[in-house]
């Protein structure tokens, strides 16, 4: 499962730090990384953030929409700006044809991106 | 002369309380730590009795009565006296608890540089003794160590092919990720699925020396839906006394659900139990446990899934290592295999 957090615009700084630390120790692998992704879980759960929870194979699909609407670097990235947010949503309402799981994506992306939410992605 | 009794002995009696929470069983909830909490104001009441005029020998005779009571009722709360517990009141107040009943052996299998995975794995009971809650969280206690942890899982590793073949997929996933989300997403999944299987390892081998068979996941109907029992327990070969009012006679089966989560999902982990998963256990007519992590002490609403599992006829038992440390001592064993460590 992969849980999206829009994260309100006075914690994205402090979102961004926490995501750059842990990417960077994803990229290492030390046992720290686990305390890492806990660290960062809880932050995002205790930041009031709105989740958006998509099983394995609805983001797999909307990863895919993303990829082939010239977001697919995003789609490995564990932390979007709210610059990339805007991208993001902005590739996915580029698509005529959507599938379900994208439309859902994007239609919470339309929510979160005027309020100036950066976004976390974590899988559970 | 004997030394004054101050506030620091009876601070003393009250940490040994509180770590009676260790070991075989949940730790008293909201009730428990009031009634308790009674016990200690009423045994900080007779210190200040016995430092105004009272003597220092009526006063001790006090405070082994008391320390006596506030014993009993942590046990009753928590099903479990552990051995600190035990150590700690043996000490300061002559009373003898705790690990004393454990069966011969188990001392021999404490936690450090000596731990043997598969001596531990082999192990056997003595023939004949009562098995108490003491003798349980003797038998675990072990693997509470993050190091004899991990030389557990790298035993299992040797001698269990379903457990080689899952730590290979989870390294060719961390392997073959190439981006911060799919390294995160091979992570959590070496800490959901591969966890769960390292915690139901560590029940069956815990567990089984004390049974004639083992039946792994069987499949029950019940009014609420079918279930699958992670391990059924059949024909102890002593009896047990788990808890009070838990007991499983010799030749008796007992049918254990194991829950190794943080905190926050072990709430809906032991409501699925009380709500399910027991009532497969009552089907077959045995005794129901529900082992979980440790990280059961951490719940913030530790109390109410604990009565929600003991309505539904069953215990809580914490017995397995916390989540957070398995998890970490399956990714040292992850890198091990991958050459990163």
């Amino acid at each position: 499962m992969k849980c999206l957090y829009a994260i309100p615009a006075d914690n994205t700084r402090e979102a961004e730090a926490l995501c750059e630390t842990y990417s960077a120790s994803l990229e290492a692998l030390s046992t720290n990384t686990v305390a890492l992704a806990d660290d960062l879980r809880a932050f995002a759960e205790s930041a009031g953030a709105a989740v958006l929870k998509l099983d394995d194979e609805d983001w797999l699909v909307a990863q895919q929409e993303l990829k082939a609407h010239g977001g697919g670097a995003l789609a490995g990235d564990i932390y979007w700006s709210r610059e990339a947010a805007r991208r993001v949503l902005s590739a996915l309402n580029g698509a005529s044809d959507s599938t379900t799981a994208a439309r859902a994506l994007a239609s919470w992306l339309t929510n979160q991106v005027p309020r100036d939410r950066a976004v976390v992605l974590l899988a559970s | 002369m004997p030394e004054p009794i101050t506030m620091t002995t009876v601070a003393a009696v009250a940490e040994a309380g509180a770590t009676a929470g260790e070991g075989a069983a949940v730790a008293a909830g909201a009730a428990g730590t009031a009634e308790v909490g009674g016990q200690l104001a009423a045994i900080g009441e007779a210190v200040r009795t016995a430092s105004v005029g009272g003597t220092t020998e009526a006063f001790v005779g006090t405070l082994k009565m008391d320390a006596s009571i506030v014993g009993e009722t942590m046990l009753s709360r928590a099903e479990a006296s552990g051995a600190a517990l035990s150590e700690a009141l043996g000490r300061s107040t002559s009373l003898e608890l705790g690990r004393s009943s454990a069966p011969r052996g188990l001392e021999t299998l404490a936690s450090g540089p000596a731990f043997d995975a598969g001596r531990w794995t082999d192990w056997q009971p003595t023939s004949g003794e009562c098995i108490s809650p003491e003798s349980m969280a003797e038998r675990f206690r072990p693997l509470r160590d993050a190091g004899n942890l991990e030389s557990y899982a790298k035993h299992l590793e040797q001698r269990d092919s379903g457990f080689r073949q899952e730590l290979t997929r989870r390294s060719h996933q961390v392997s073959e990720a190439s981006t911060p989300a799919e390294r995160d997403a091979a992570l959590q999944q070496l800490r959901r699925s591969t966890a769960g299987r390292l915690g139901e390892a560590i029940a069956k081998d815990g567990w089984a020396p004390f049974f004639e068979k083992i039946e792994i996941q069987k499949v029950v109907s019940t009014d609420n839906g079918v279930t699958k029992i992670d391990l059924r327990l059949v024909g102890a070969r002593q009896p047990m006394v788990l808890g009070r009012g838990f007991s499983v006679e010799k030749g008796g089966n007992l049918s254990v659900e194991v829950k190794v989560g943080m905190p926050e999902s072990l709430v809906n982990q032991l409501h699925h139990a009380a709500n399910l998963q027991v009532l497969g256990h009552r089907v077959l007519g045995d005794k129901s446990l529900v082992m979980v992590s440790r990280d059961v002490y951490s719940m913030v609403s530790q109390r109410s899934a604990r009565d929600a599992v003991a309505v539904s006829g069953s215990r809580v038992m914490a017995l397995a290592p916390d989540k957070r440390m398995m998890d970490e001592s399956l990714l040292r064993l992850l890198l091990g295999r991958m050459g990163r460590a």
